[in-house]
Order: C-alpha cells, then sequence, then structure tokens
C-alpha cells in the first residue's frame, strides 16, 4: 500500500533517531512538507544563486550536489541518494543565496519545506531539535573522516572507494568535477581513473 | 575560569553574525546580560576532551589551538583557531571521537563563553536556543569549509595562507606544514618562498 508523505518522512527519521516513526514531532515535521516533487535526468532541485531556500527530502532518485568556491569553480561535494535530507546550508543558517547546486541523474521524487518553516518547527519542539543535535554531531564525525580522505587517503583507494559507493559516478559526474572531489588537477584524475 | 562581563565591539560583532538575521532582533538591547566566563589555556597542553565547553558557545580572544586528527602515523592538522573564531568542542567529544582528535595549544589562549542552557523561563532562553541551534550547525558547516579549501588552486591557496598564518607556519614541522597544506615537501620549500619574499 502506498504511504502517505508523512508517513515517508517520518519512516526516515525513526530510522535515522532509532525512535518509532509514530513519534508526533516526526509526523508533524513530515505533515509540513509539500510535494511531491518530480525531476527528471539533468534536472536541478536547486540552482546557485537562489534567494529561496528549502530542507530537501528524496524519496527516490540519484544525483550529485554540488559547492560553489572561492575562486568561481565549483566542487563536486557528494551523492544524493533516496532518504537524504538535503539543503543549502549556507542558505538554511543565514538565509544567504545558495552557494551550491543539487542535479538529479535520474527521476527523481522530492518533498521540500522551506527553510523558514524548518526552523519554527525546530525552535517550537524542544525533543526535535535535541534529536538533531545528535544528528549533526554523527554528520560532523563523518566531514572529518571525509576531509581527512580527501588529505590522506591514497587516492587510488579513494577512487574504488567511491565508485563502490556512487555507482555511475563517471557517467554523470565530468572528469574535472570528480577531480575536484578528490582535490587533485584533472590530469592526476585521469591516471588515477586509468 | 573566572566569570566577568566582556562585551568588547569584536565578541558582539561574531555573535551577532553567528546569528540567522532573522533571530537578531533577540540580541537588541540583550547582550548586557550575557555572562562570559574566560578558560585559559597553556601553550604546549594537548586536549582529547574539554567537557567544560559542552553546551556552550566559546570564542577565541587570543593565542591559537591547533587541530590534529590520526588517519595513519603522521599527525594531521585539519585547522587552527585563532583569534576571533568560534570554538566546536564537539569535535573532540569523548563520546563521537573515532579519529583522536585533539587540541593542541600552540600559543598561551584564551577564550570567552557564554552557557547556552538556561533555565525555559530564562529572558534570554529564545536567544539560547538559536544560539545552539546556529552553533550545531556550523560545526559541520565548518569542516565543509575545510573540505572546500581543498579544491582550491594549490600554489594560491598554501602561499596565501603562510602569508596569512607565518607564526603558525613557522611553529610547525615542514613534513606536518606540507601535510597540512595537501602539498609536497618539495613545493612546500618553493610555496614558503614565495610567500615570505616580501615578509
Amino acid at each position: 500500500m502506498p504511504r502517505t508523505k508523512t508517513e515517508v518522512i517520518a519512516s526516515r527519521l525513526a530510522e535515522m533517531t532509532g525512535l518509532p516513526e509514530s513519534f508526533p514531532d516526526f509526523l508533524s515535521f513530515g505533515e509540513l512538507y509539500e510535494g511531491p516533487f518530480h525531476f527528471a535526468p539533468g534536472e536541478q532541485i536547486w540552482g546557485s544563486g537562489q534567494k529561496e531556500g528549502y530542507v530537501w527530502f528524496v524519496q527516490a532518485g540519484y544525483g550529485f550536489d554540488k559547492i560553489d568556491l572561492e575562486d568561481g569553480t565549483t566542487m563536486l561535494n557528494g551523492m544524493i541518494e533516496p532518504g537524504l535530507f538535503v539543503c543549502d546550508e549556507k542558505n538554511l543558517m543565514w538565509g544567504s543565496l545558495t552557494a551550491s547546486s543539487a542535479k538529479m541523474s535520474t527521476h527523481t521524487t522530492a518533498y521540500r519545506l522551506s527553510t523558514k518553516e524548518w526552523r519554527n518547527f525546530i525552535y517550537s519542539h524542544a525533543h526535535f531539535r535535541s534529536y538533531l543535535y545528535r544528528i549533526n554531531a554523527h554528520f560532523l564525525q563523518m566531514r572529518k573522516l571525509r576531509l581527512m580522505k580527501l588529505k590522506h587517503q591514497d587516492k587510488k583507494a579513494y577512487w574504488e572507494e567511491t565508485k563502490a559507493r556512487f555507482p555511475g559516478i563517471e557517467l554523470y559526474c565530468t572528469q574535472t568535477e570528480i577531480a575536484s572531489y578528490f582535490g587533485v588537477s584533472k590530469s592526476t584524475m585521469h591516471r588515477i581513473m586509468k | 575560569m573566572t566569570q566577568q562581563p566582556v562585551h568588547t565591539s569584536e565578541i558582539l560583532t561574531i555573535l551577532t553574525e553567528l546569528l540567522h538575521p532573522d533571530d537578531r532582533f533577540l540580541f537588541t538591547n540583550t547582550s548586557e546580560q550575557l555572562v562570559f566566563e574566560k578558560f585559559s589555556f597553556s601553550k604546549g597542553t594537548i586536549h582529547s576532551n574539554f567537557n567544560e565547553l559542552n553546551n556552550r558557545i566559546t570564542i577565541v580572544k587570543k593565542g591559537v589551538v591547533g587541530v590534529s586528527h590520526r588517519m595513519h602515523a603522521l599527525v594531521n592538522w585539519s585547522h587552527f583557531y585563532t583569534e576571533g573564531d568560534l570554538v566546536f568542542n564537539l569535535e573532540i567529544h569523548e563520546d563521537l571521537n573515532r579519529m583522536e582528535t585533539k587540541w593542541h595549544v600552540l600559543e598561551d589562549t584564551v577564550m570567552y563563553s557564554i552557557d547556552t542552557n538556561v533555565p525555559d523561563a530564562h529572558p534570554l532562553k529564545k536567544l539560547m536556543v538559536a544560539f545552539k541551534l546556529q552553533r550545531s550547525l556550523l560545526c559541520s558547516y565548518q569542516y565543509q569549509h575545510y573540505i572546500k579549501e581543498h579544491g582550491l588552486d594549490r600554489h594560491e591557496y598554501s602561499v596565501k595562507w603562510i602569508r596569512e598564518h607565518s607564526k603558525i607556519a613557522a611553529a610547525l614541522p615542514r613534513k606536518e606544514l606540507a601535510n597540512f597544506l595537501g602539498i609536497s615537501n618539495s613545493s612546500l620549500k618553493s610555496f614558503l618562498k614565495e610567500a615570505l619574499a616580501d615578509a
């Protein structure tokens, strides 16, 4: 039986936190989301330089998000996959214009909540807030690991690991974008990928 | 640790800018009510956790603290806190610290800190909730920033960093500095020469 938007989002939050999906805050949070929104391969969920920001929940579909760098180039950030909550963090934190973009590579179904409504919900739900802090704390550890891998892991081994984690990455991203994910030049990346 | 009011304009500006613009009104006319605590760290000390800073917003007033992680045998520096930086002790939280992240106090350091854990009836409750949320989001966003720095041209970035942090660069062993910047030892040699040419 198809599940409602609210059930799908509450179920994912339950999976992330270990709490039951009937936890009232999860249901009220899921209820706030708009959608579904459908994206075809090659379409952006959001682009860089946009004022309106949303916290997206991806129910189905794969893609990649890229972040803008100070020198005007972009850097591949990571894969967007089913079950992910994803947003432009700068926009979420300070309401700035988005400094990233997210392009989907396959047919995608997603839901969205405006960052303003997201913030209002977090402020008015203390329990939900405490679970968010825990999730963010684990997210911080993942980013620490990503930073260390970027700096120190053997690039060939990291490429093999990345290919396994993001199947088809070389079909959907240019070699320049992949090189940016590994912090190497395009020519070095070409050698690694051979 | 001592308690004292430290309403310097620099610190208040940092706190204001930490908040989402929609929440900055919460800070209007309330800064005098903030209680700052002062934490001092002696040069040469190393901390693998610092629970006294849990649930706090902390700013470096002076000094330098380097942050290292364990991966392979080498000390891997990821960033250095200097004057005006917000400090996130979540990175060395004992329950989560699987990469043996440590704070290395490279210069005598002073931090000012405010406790965001206040009772529900406290007049600054809403402000503290706003601070807490931003801190939670910002600590992982900061690591995203360190990741982003590795997407920049290594030559340009390294020369700029060495120029702006010449004291830290001088304090680190060459191998660790090259490792931090993500460059080879031979590149470091030429970048150091270039960066310090006009110094």
